[in-house]
């Protein structure tokens, strides 16, 4: 392990881009994150939010959570040190409690329904021209309700880009979820299907992939897992020059090793 | 000194004979040291939809004598029936307001054993305290009234038995012990203390080790004797079952029942849901096993379990056979439960060859019934942290406990010690002609 003899750096030095400081994608654009039950990516997911606050963006952020409860996220920003009880904060993040209240028998009985006011319901009073950020955990659970297709969850996410929404999105990526079983003869659910046509085509439509897996030779007291961040399929200024950060910027490729300590602080090492 | 002040505080305030009382149920990693802050909560207002009387709710909770705070994150948990599960799922016991998966491959049930010293944990506390507050309700998913038959007892050491009996028998009034009164004889109590004096273990050295024992609660954790039934069985009041239905309107009849039960009792209760053999064909059709229903279902027991997160527990057991962890069901079902655990128990062939080694070189060393792998712990998956523990751990089922140790493959101590001894006749050799 290479990582061990350097000390590493802090996630704050953390950036996806070559130039801009920002963790965000432009308008319109997607990073796709993708995890298995080992490693969640909750913190992640934490880190960006308390990064993009505490810059000076002025962009309204959207966490839509579907398999954790609100008071689990306001719980863990509070270690992050951002308390939504403040107006500072409140007005700037806003958490969809999805888990709560949702019936997947009745509520997802019409998938696009449900999708289309969700939509709604992000892109609310976000007239300006600057769309919302959205960070959306475990969309992918979605697609185990019987009626809810790949393609629903994907026009889904075409209005979100549409509206001019950076999104950044947290999928499941457990081999048995998206691949085929070569040992068993029986047919598979078209759930394997379905996750796996999810996932492709968002790696085909993100700027960014970014990939937490844990250490390929089981758990270690010294690293939690492996962070890995590559290109997506679709180029990063592709677009315009005035919707990307910098049209000379590049996505910064890097395998990283991180460390969550006990109090929160995590460390990232070069690989 | 400090320490000493803090206790006297809390035990006047709080809970009797609890030292640690926690400020916030739901702490991180890092919440011991939170624990202990400055009453902050207070200020705070509570959260929306879960209870308003939060504060009060959560120190009337930790006077059941079921639940304890977690040692990771002070979090009330319950035992499940198993110290050395306790151990391994971090908090020395399961959080309330999670949801416990135990997987077993082969055809073996060894989870049931486990499953039977949660319910019957469950009813002893409810004995305990029935018709007070900090009552227990059991609720048994999918099986008859027989499965709560054949719950466990408590053991009872037979030397601690016959001491009993030898004490009761002393303690009547015979011809005896009338006419040995007038010469100084010393009761059973007092020779013990004899003996413990000569060994060096005074009378102020024995009260603080009482103390500490009530700090633990003795009553959070029994000794069940697996080869016992509880006395009297327990009736359909103390423990629920659910029968199967057969049909795939059983998940809607299984969350309904646990939601009344829920609403019904008051807000100390601990309600315990087990699940036996989930998804085992005989009680669930096969509508139930389809993807979309089972996660469902799974999905309305989360949701339950975070809004009843002070009282809530569900315990399941599901067999790899028919759904193997790289089938997307299991996935789905572990990524929607807060600890997976799997056993895997040896096959019968390895047990055999096992044995008689175990039994010539170690007496005290038993030999292992299986594996045990850890794949999600509660309240640290989820925060994001890797405890995957993959084939460190085994367990063994006695007669009084399911016991899980640290394993690994075992050295062979007697080649080793027979090469080194032969490298030294050598090295003596050498040094001899030299």
């Amino acid at each position: 392990m290479t990582a061990i003899g350097s000390r590493g750096f802090p996630i704050n030095e953390l950036s996806f881009f070559q130039v801009s400081p920002s963790l965000i994608p432009s308008k319109g654009n997607i990073i796709l994150t993708t995890s298995t039950l080992e490693v969640s990516p909750i913190w992640l997911i934490h880190h960006i939010i308390q990064q993009t606050i505490n810059s000076d963006n002025k962009r309204k952020i959207v966490l839509v959570s579907l398999l954790q409860d609100k008071e689990f996220h306001e719980k863990q920003l509070r270690k992050f040190g951002i308390e939504l009880k403040n107006p500072k904060y409140s007005s700037k993040l806003q958490i969809l409690d999805n888990f709560s209240n949702l019936d997947l028998n009745q509520n997802l009985k019409c998938p696009s329904s449900f999708l289309t006011q969700l939509a709604r319901n992000i892109s609310s009073d976000h007239a300006d021209n600057d769309g919302p950020i959205v960070l959306i955990e475990n969309l992918d659970f979605l697609l185990t309700a019987a009626s809810v297709t790949a393609s629903d969850l994907l026009y889904f996410i075409t209005d979100l880009q549409f509206s001019g929404a950076s999104t950044l999105l947290f999928c499941n990526a457990d081999v048995p979820l998206i691949m085929h079983d070569q040992t068993s003869s029986s047919g598979q659910p078209p759930i394997v299907d379905e996750q796996g046509q999810f996932l492709f085509q968002l790696l085909h439509r993100s700027v960014i992939t970014i990939s937490l897996r844990p250490l390929k030779t089981g758990r270690a007291d010294d690293i939690t897992g492996v962070l890995r961040v590559s290109n997506g399929g679709k180029p990063l200024n592709y677009a315009k020059s005035d919707l990307t950060p910098s049209s000379t910027d590049r996505v910064l490729e890097k395998e990283y090793l991180y460390l969550l300590n006990s109090d929160t602080s995590i460390r990232l090492f070069y690989r | 000194m400090s320490f000493k002040k803090r206790t006297v505080q809390l035990n006047s305030t709080t809970a009797p004979g609890l030292g640690r009382t926690p400020t916030q149920p739901r702490g991180g990693p890092a919440a011991p040291a939170l624990g202990r802050g400055p009453p902050d909560f207070t200020t705070t207002t509570p959260l929306q939809h879960r209870s308003e009387s939060h504060t009060s709710q959560t120190f009337s909770i930790l006077e059941h004598p079921g639940i304890r705070p977690s040692v990771l994150t002070s979090h009330p948990t319950v035992s499940t029936g198993s110290n050395d599960l306790d151990k391994i799922l971090s908090h020395m016991g399961l959080p309330t307001g999670s949801l416990l998966l135990l997987e077993e491959s082969g055809t073996t049930d060894f989870t049931s054993v486990i499953l039977r010293c949660f319910a019957a944990q469950g009813v002893i506390h409810h004995r305990s305290q029935e018709g007070k507050l900090g009552d227990t309700k059991v609720l048994v998913v999918g099986m008859g009234e027989g499965w709560a038959r054949d719950l466990p007892g408590i053991y009872v050491d037979k030397k601690e038995k016959a001491r009993k009996r030898a004490s009761n028998e002393q303690s009547k009034v015979s011809v005896e012990n009338l006419a040995l009164s007038g010469a100084s004889v010393l009761s059973s109590a007092d020779r013990d203390l004899k003996i413990a004096w000569r060994y060096g273990a005074t009378h102020n050295s024995i009260t603080p080790s009482k103390e500490s024992n009530n700090m633990v609660k003795p009553t959070y954790c029994d000794t069940f004797d697996l080869t016992s039934r509880i006395v009297p069985s327990p009736n359909s009041s103390e423990v629920i079952c659910i029968g199967p239905t057969g049909d795939n309107q059983f998940f809607q009849k299984v969350i309904t029942q646990i939601k009344q039960t829920l609403k019904s009792v008051p807000h100390n209760t601990v309600v315990k849901v087990v699940i036996p053999s989930l998804l085992h064909p005989v009680i669930y059709s096969y509508e139930s096993s389809q993807i979309n229903n089972i996660t469902s279902f799974f999905f309305s027991l989360r949701q339950l379990t975070r809004q009843y997160f002070n009282q809530l527990v569900v315990v399941c057991s599901c067999s790899l056979e028919l759904y193997p962890r790289e089938s997307p069901i299991t996935r789905w079902l572990e990524h929607l439960s807060d600890a997976v655990i799997q056993l895997e128990p040896f096959a019968h062939k390895m047990v055999l060859c096992a044995a008689p080694t175990a039994t010539t070189k170690d007496e005290s060393k038993k030999d292992h019934q299986g594996l045990v792998h850890i794949f999600k712990v509660p309240g640290l998956t989820e925060r994001g942290h890797m405890v995957t523990r993959k084939g460190e751990h085994a367990f063994r089922v006695g007669r009084k406990q399911f016991e899980i140790e640290e394993w690994s493959i075992p050295v062979e101590e007697g080649e080793e010690q027979k090469s080194y001894a032969n490298k030294d006749d050598k090295s003596n050799k050498a040094n001899l002609d030299f």
